[in-house]
């Protein structure tokens, strides 16, 4: 195997739809709700009756899947990646103050943990939308909750093995602070672990809130997600193929991806994996 | 006569085990066992043993990382273990550590500059003050001033070490408690950190607590030296004595395995056994090793006696092995139903 | 003279593209003959243990090993893979360095042994292997998981295992240096009864000068992936030539003096991919001359089997 071959790929389309979702709507040739009764179902460019205005189709309602998409992207990125981004802070607080702490901190924490880790996620997803109702903050609060405690375990580990090293008895027989300490030889040094679960939670983050629209307990309309394209499609996938499998490739695309610079970034970092 | 800087007064350390079941009682190993010595200020105190005997238990006390079950650890005459806050950051500035891997020192993600400025950084000094001082202790373990802005893997284990003894001068301390500081490095880079050690010692003023397996290596750097057995002092005293008159049996031992021309086969055991720590041999614990051992040795454990000025021995047979006068019984095994319990 | 149960001519083994290759271990030519025991002293960067393993073909994969190394009449370097594992274990036995990582803590020092015992086609069990290394009470060994062993102990069950068929060969990779002092003793003196009641040849690769000065009858010291000296033991103890030898021998403090002296020899292990074009040493050498740091000094034969790589061998001797 060729160690130093970067998936160049993979790493492209993570890039490109970040962009995407950061642009949105610039790139769409259309607005993504903006209905032409004139153009129902018309079929991606290429095929019989598809036209270079509408190069991936069109819906049920005429409007552009192209356009479509690029908005589903923005909504499922940014909750995906809000979700990550808020639940690992959590979940690293909690880590290290477990970890660094110990005793009955760590305990009380840790069992949160499990529990919460035991918890179904569907389960709970259903609990909280039927008590919070939807919504595009709703869904991102339920991702935080099902997704922070991953994060408190494994910095919880990191934190014990690194807490034991030498450098780290040398800072406390130096005197230095505990929060130092922590910010300064104990975060750096798990970082990279961190780092690649965060990337690896991106693709999971998009497969919840995917399954979680496309049950209707996600993105609701007018706001537009993969799932809720996926979802929406469905009722018409014997007639209209591209309904459904547009959104459906982006979903694949997007986790494969991220999940393949996750996995190479976990192979770079870790010193048992090179080689 | 003047105070020891440092003085231990009858050190315990035990650690309880976790259960191995719900219901098992839970288990206690004792790492330091009645341990007292002083070490006067500007020389170097070293402590022998093997593997377990409590040698790195010691030292991690005299730094507070870890309490004594029992006892005091006196510096400067305070009571290290009932300071004020005030009294506490004061000895984070007197004492200072060097451990032995030259690997797990350094943080890795850390420049030697930040690395060596660290404990200056913690008491509250100057960025700016705090890097020159950098700049100045490199240079006075035979670093180059730029090594500063480098990151340990750029640097072979002999520099990554002197890093480390940089590090721990850089807030002028008065003790250095060195466990193992170069039992990682090859050889020739050994002789060059211990010349370092001693130079340090000899121009600083430094009190050292040297802990080590090489007799060699710590009869040149020590003053004093004791010999531990797990967790008990055997014998204590002068280096020169201890490691040249060596009269308990496991010193004895020792000292024959480091000559340099020693054959092989001189620790040739008549089936010995390394006790198990959780359930230590009564009386003296080294009697089943001990070629001279009998019934005393498995009754009551021998206190420390003066043999010579200043050098002490915990052994019932001092006198008949001195004289050659004592016949090899061979070492007196445990029970065979303890042996089980391992 | 018998005939040399290993034969290694000019093996070099080199790291990084072809142009500008970082040699670890460069030309190195030795014999080793049947029931010897060699000792290969270096320091870290010597490349004694690429060494040791290109002889039983275990390198990393980027590593390109050339030269010669025929073992019992068949040449090493060549042997399809299969032939080779055949030859490991049951004539190649080796030894490794740590004994703490080295067996597998999930299943028990019995089940271990065994394995490797039915693999080999070895006769004996379990219980009479251990015995035979002379480690207390193996009946109870066996069913104990390697954690509830002592440093020592699990290194005799290595050595147990290694040697389950009397090889030939054993090659020990710093088979003591993370025991104690008794310890070490006590494995070094399994190593000389292995030799002395199965003829094994034997090749301890340490930096502990006093375990090769204790078990071996030969030395082979490197500096910086070359061979610097070859000799009978006592002759590189008690007469080295090479200024590095010396230096090495005068930097470990000898307990018995009077007054403990202790000489360093100055600077660094030089990097190996920019070592310079003469002899490696001659930047920390004390009798270095303009010829030394030229050229790369060659064999001389300064006695009965002793052979040095130095310029200046012949003075100071």
């Amino acid at each position: 195997m060729p160690p130093a071959r970067l998936p160049i790929l993979a790493i492209a389309v993570c890039v490109l739809l970040i962009v995407a979702a950061l642009l949105g709507g610039v790139l769409a040739p259309y607005a993504a709700d903006e209905a032409d009764f004139g153009a129902v179902m018309v079929p991606p460019y290429g095929l019989e009756g598809g036209t270079v205005a509408h190069l991936l189709g069109t819906d049920q309602l005429g409007r552009d899947m192209l356009s479509r998409l690029i908005a589903g992207t923005r909504i499922s990125m940014l909750t995906a990646g809000a979700a990550v981004l808020v639940a690992g802070t959590i979940g690293v607080l909690l880590g290290l103050i477990a970890g660094y702490l110990g005793g009955l901190v760590d305990a009380a924490i840790m069992r949160l943990v499990d529990a919460f880790l035991a918890l179904p996620f569907i389960l709970m997803a259903l609990a909280l939308v039927a008590a919070l109702g939807t919504g595009v903050g709703n869904i991102i609060l339920v991702m935080i909750l099902t997704n922070w405690a991953r994060y408190a375990r494994l910095v919880r580990s990191e934190v014990l093995s690194i807490k034991r090293r030498d450098f780290v008895l040398l800072a406390r027989v130096a005197g230095v602070r505990p929060l130092t300490i922590a910010m300064r030889h104990v975060l750096p040094n798990a970082q990279t672990s961190i780092l690649v679960l965060a990337v690896l939670d991106v693709g999971r983050a998009i497969i919840l809130e995917s399954s979680l629209s496309f049950l209707g307990l996600g993105i609701q309309p007018p706001d537009m997600s993969w799932g809720l394209i996926l979802a929406q499609g469905r009722t018409y996938m014997g007639i209209a193929w591209w309904l459904t499998v547009w959104p459906g490739l982006a979903i694949v695309l997007a986790v494969v991806c991220f999940n393949t610079v996750g996995e190479r970034l976990r192979v770079k970092f870790d010193p048992r994996g090179a080689l | 006569m003047t105070p020891p800087m440092v003085e231990a007064r009858g050190l315990f350390k035990r650690f309880t085990l976790p259960r191995h079941s719900l219901f098992a009682a839970s288990r206690t190993v004792t790492a330091v066992e009645g341990v007292s010595f002083a070490i006067p200020a500007g020389t170097t105190f070293g402590v022998v043993g093997e593997s377990g005997s409590g040698k790195t238990t010691l030292a991690r006390m005299l730094l507070k990382l870890e309490q004594p079950s029992e006892g005091q650890l006196l510096v400067n005459d305070q009571d290290i273990f009932a300071q004020t806050p005030a009294e506490e950051r004061a000895y984070r500035r007197l004492v200072q550590a060097v451990f032995q891997d030259p690997y797990g020192a350094l943080s890795p993600r850390m420049r030697a500059g930040a690395i060596v400025t660290e404990p200056l950084r913690a008491l509250g000094v100057h960025r700016r003050a705090a890097d020159m001082k950098a700049a100045e202790v490199l240079e006075l373990v035979g670093m180059r001033r730029d090594a500063a802005s480098r990151y340990p893997h750029e640097f072979s284990g002999g520099q990554r070490q002197r890093i480390a003894i940089a590090r721990a001068l850089s807030v002028d301390p008065r003790l250095l408690v060195l466990d193992e500081p170069v039992s990682a490095l090859d050889v020739s880079v050994r002789a060059q950190v211990l010349a370092l050690l001693r130079e340090m010692q000899q121009r600083l003023g430094l009190t050292y607590l040297f802990i080590g397996h090489d007799l060699a290596v710590v009869r040149y750097l020590s003053d004093a030296v004791g010999v531990m057995y797990f967790g008990r002092m055997v014998e204590i005293g002068p280096a020169r004595d201890v490691l040249r008159r060596p009269a308990h049996p496991y010193t004895r031992r020792l000292v024959a395995l480091a000559a340099a021309e020693a054959p092989l086969g001189v620790a040739r055991l008549g089936g010995g056994t390394l006790p198990n720590p959780l359930s230590p041999p009564s009386g003296c614990h080294f009697r089943t090793r001990c070629a001279f051992a009998d019934a005393r040795c498995a009754a009551d454990a021998p206190a420390l006696r003066e043999i010579a000025p200043g050098h002490n021995a915990a052994c019932h047979h001092l006198d008949a092995i001195a004289a050659g006068t004592k016949a090899e019984t061979g070492p007196l095994l445990e029970e065979a139903s303890r042996q089980r319990a391992v | 003279m018998t005939q040399p149960l290993l034969t290694v001519r000019d093996l070099t083994v080199s790291f990084g593209p072809q142009a500008q290759p970082v040699r670890a271990v460069a030309e190195a030519s030795f014999d080793l003959h049947p029931g010897e025991i060699l000792g290969i002293a270096g320091e870290s960067g010597s490349g004694k243990t690429t060494l040791c393993s290109a002889l039983i073909r275990t390198l990393p994969r980027a590593a390109r090993a050339q030269g010669e190394v025929v073992f019992d009449g068949r040449s090493l370097l060549d042997l399809p893979e299969r032939e080779m594992r055949g030859l490991r274990g049951r004539e190649i036995g080796m030894v490794l360095q740590n004994p703490m990582t080295s067996l597998d803590p999930l299943f028990t020092i019995g089940n271990q042994v065994n394995e490797v015992l039915r693999e080999r086609g070895a006769r004996d069990t379990a219980v009479e292997a251990l015995r035979r290394v002379h480690l207390t009470a193996p009946e109870l060994r066996v069913r104990q998981y390697p954690h509830q062993l002592s440093g020592g102990m699990r290194q005799r069950v290595l050595v147990a295992m290694a040697t389950a068929t009397a090889p030939r060969l054993l090659i020990a990779d710093e088979p003591t240096t993370a025991l104690d002092a008794s310890i070490q003793d006590e494995i070094l003196l399994l190593f000389r009864e292995i030799r002395d009641t199965a003829g094994t040849a034997i090749i301890i690769v340490t930096h502990d000068l006093a375990a090769i000065r204790r078990l071996s009858d030969r030395v082979i010291v490197m500096y910086a992936g070359r061979i610097v000296e070859e000799g009978p033991t006592v002759r590189i103890f008690h007469a080295p030539r090479h200024p590095y030898t010396r230096g090495l021998l005068a930097s470990v403090p000898r307990i018995e003096d009077d007054e403990v002296v202790l000489q360093a020899i100055p600077g660094q292990v030089p990097n190996l991919a920019e070592l310079p074009p003469g002899c490696a040493f001659a930047d920390r050498c004390p009798l270095a001359q303009d010829r030394c740091r030229a050229e790369r000094p060659g064999e001389t034969s300064v006695g009965a089997r002793h052979r040095v790589f130095c310029w200046q061998a012949e003075q100071g001797a």
